[in-house]
């Protein structure tokens, strides 16, 4: 796949190492030069008025932010959060493709200790990845037109939290009852890039 | 003052996006038709994003509680206003002022999907990231984040101050149709003639979230030519169209997510865009593709004709 490749008002530039994406996902939010910096799982995508800024612009300040990414990404939390299997659309499936039966996959899951790879998505959604041993699953071959607000979907060796009603690809594993997105809160994001997170049994 | 006397399908408030904001997962949100939007609120003397009702496929009727100038913009057949009992027609090409106590009622054509109404000032709305506008599944912005019901009092930024009446030129008077052309950037040479060779028409999922394409009789996408996909998820944009499993294309609208994991197949190019606003689950639907540096030339011309009638127009 090419590292920066260019489309009418965006760019997409792969950048592997998740640190080196998070400085320079900061640095450019904090210079103002992009209608949208949006994050990746290994790459960022910046989008921009092609009127203001041609691609030798942007190649650029792509270019010196590889070269000398400078910058700290902020500490991390841990979240405990209660999931609730029976809320589970996909168990059956999921359980299968990890050759498991149902009771041995919520043990395994409950066992793993997540990190928020990138929020994203839906205000407050996030991404979550882990260090245990999993098969990759797809995603659902039509994605649902409505997934409940604290729903945790399962693709192997990556999951996610969904913040609000709304349609969803991810084969559904449960739910947790807490709210992750509160937009009377400043930030309004319970969860940051980089937090861990351990999932608890009802 | 105006209070909601009837809703059709759906009406919001919609008014400056969230721009700059996708990083936390914030869609872009605004009017699906800003371009409608801003003739709207041209005609009312505001600036272009300024909060506006967006009525869904089915009109609406409103009442004034006050006198105000409004603007109306998208596929309105007629607006009849009731004063004292009397029925006037209007024309709805140009300013109107509504005297306290007036309803006016709002009649959609079969054709189109979102209509604009504006009013001198703007309609306050709940203010939330540098945007104002409604994003329901997060109960964010315009009405409490909420769809306007009838009963709803919306207040306008304004008291009446005198403006020049405005009409819109007959050659910025949008037509509508239930057939669709747009131009798109298709991720590759292969996929683009794969969009563009394929009769299209919008399934029953369509929404501001997106749009489902249907072809009766498709050419099969051959899985191969989608090379830039790795199953991460990845930034999505309105008007990117994603390729799902079920191998029915899904076009993204301005409420859609930030970031998605299934294979990007194309992008509708900056110009077209609002186009995305007046179609609706049943419409047909044609792709032309062009090359970004095309489309990029495109962009300046039709902002540039747009500017010409409302100068502070921005299209994303």
């Amino acid at each position: 796949m090419p590292e920066i490749r260019f489309y009418e008002d965006h760019v997409r530039i792969t950048i592997m190492d998740n640190v080196k994406r998070n400085i320079i996902l900061n640095n450019l939010l904090a210079a103002h030069i992009f209608e949208e910096v949006v994050i990746g799982i290994n790459e960022l995508c910046l989008k921009f008025d092609p009127l203001q800024l041609g691609e030798e612009d942007v190649t650029a300040i792509i270019s010196a932010q590889k070269a000398h990414p400078a910058g700290e990404i902020s500490t991390n939390k841990q979240h405990n959060f209660t999931i609730d299997f029976n809320t589970a659309l996909d168990m059956t499936m999921v359980s299968s493709h990890m050759n498991m039966n149902e009771a041995q996959f919520q043990h395994w899951f409950l066992n793993q200790k997540f990190k928020v790879d990138m929020m994203g998505f839906q205000p407050g959604f996030a991404y979550l990845s882990h260090d245990g041993d999993a098969p990759s699953l797809s995603r659902l071959d039509k994605p649902r037109s409505s997934i409940s607000a604290g729903s945790i979907g399962f693709l192997g060796k990556t999951a996610c939290i969904y913040a609000h009603n709304g349609p969803g690809g991810w084969p559904i594993i449960g739910s947790i009852s807490t709210p992750i997105f509160d937009h009377k809160k400043n930030p309004p994001n319970i969860l940051q890039g980089g937090d861990d997170i351990i999932f608890e049994p009802l | 003052m105006i209070e909601i006397i009837s809703i059709g399908l759906l009406a919001t408030l919609q008014g400056k996006a969230y721009r700059g904001n996708r990083h936390l997962g914030m869609p872009h949100c605004g009017p699906a038709d800003p371009i409608s939007m801003a003739i709207a609120n041209r005609l009312a003397g505001n600036a272009y994003d300024a909060v506006s009702i967006e009525f869904s496929i089915l009109g609406g009727t409103i009442k004034a509680h006050s006198d105000i100038i409004i603007g109306l913009a998208g596929p309105i057949e007629k607006i009849i206003i009731d004063r004292d009992g009397i029925e006037l027609n209007c024309d709805h090409y140009s300013s109107i002022t509504l005297m306290k106590g007036d309803i006016i009622l709002i009649k959609p054509l079969r054709e189109g999907a979102h209509i604009y109404l504006s009013v001198h000032g703007g309609f306050v709305a709940d203010h939330y990231w540098d945007g104002n506008s409604t994003f329901l599944p997060a109960q964010i912005g315009g009405y409490g984040g909420k769809a306007l019901q009838r009963g709803d009092y919306l207040e306008n930024n304004k008291n009446m101050q005198s403006i020049d009446t405005v009409s819109v030129p007959e050659r910025y008077r949008l037509s509508y149709s239930n057939h669709h052309v747009m131009r798109i950037c298709g991720e590759n040479d292969r996929i683009g003639d794969y969009l563009s060779q394929n009769d299209w028409y919008i399934g029953r999922q369509g929404s501001r979230i997106g749009y489902e394409l249907l072809s009766n009789s498709p050419s099969e996408l051959d899985k191969s030519v989608i090379t830039d996909y790795d199953g991460l998820s990845r930034a999505v944009f309105a008007g990117t169209i994603q390729y799902p499993p079920s191998g029915n294309p899904f076009l993204l609208g301005v409420d859609a997510q930030t970031t998605g994991g299934y294979p990007i197949i194309g992008h509708v190019i900056r110009a077209d865009r609002h186009i995305m606003g007046q179609i609706k689950s049943g419409d047909s639907l044609r792709f032309i593709t062009q090359k970004p540096r095309e489309a990029r030339r495109v962009y300046e011309n039709k902002l540039n004709m747009w500017r010409a009638f409302i100068p502070d127009l921005y299209l994303d």
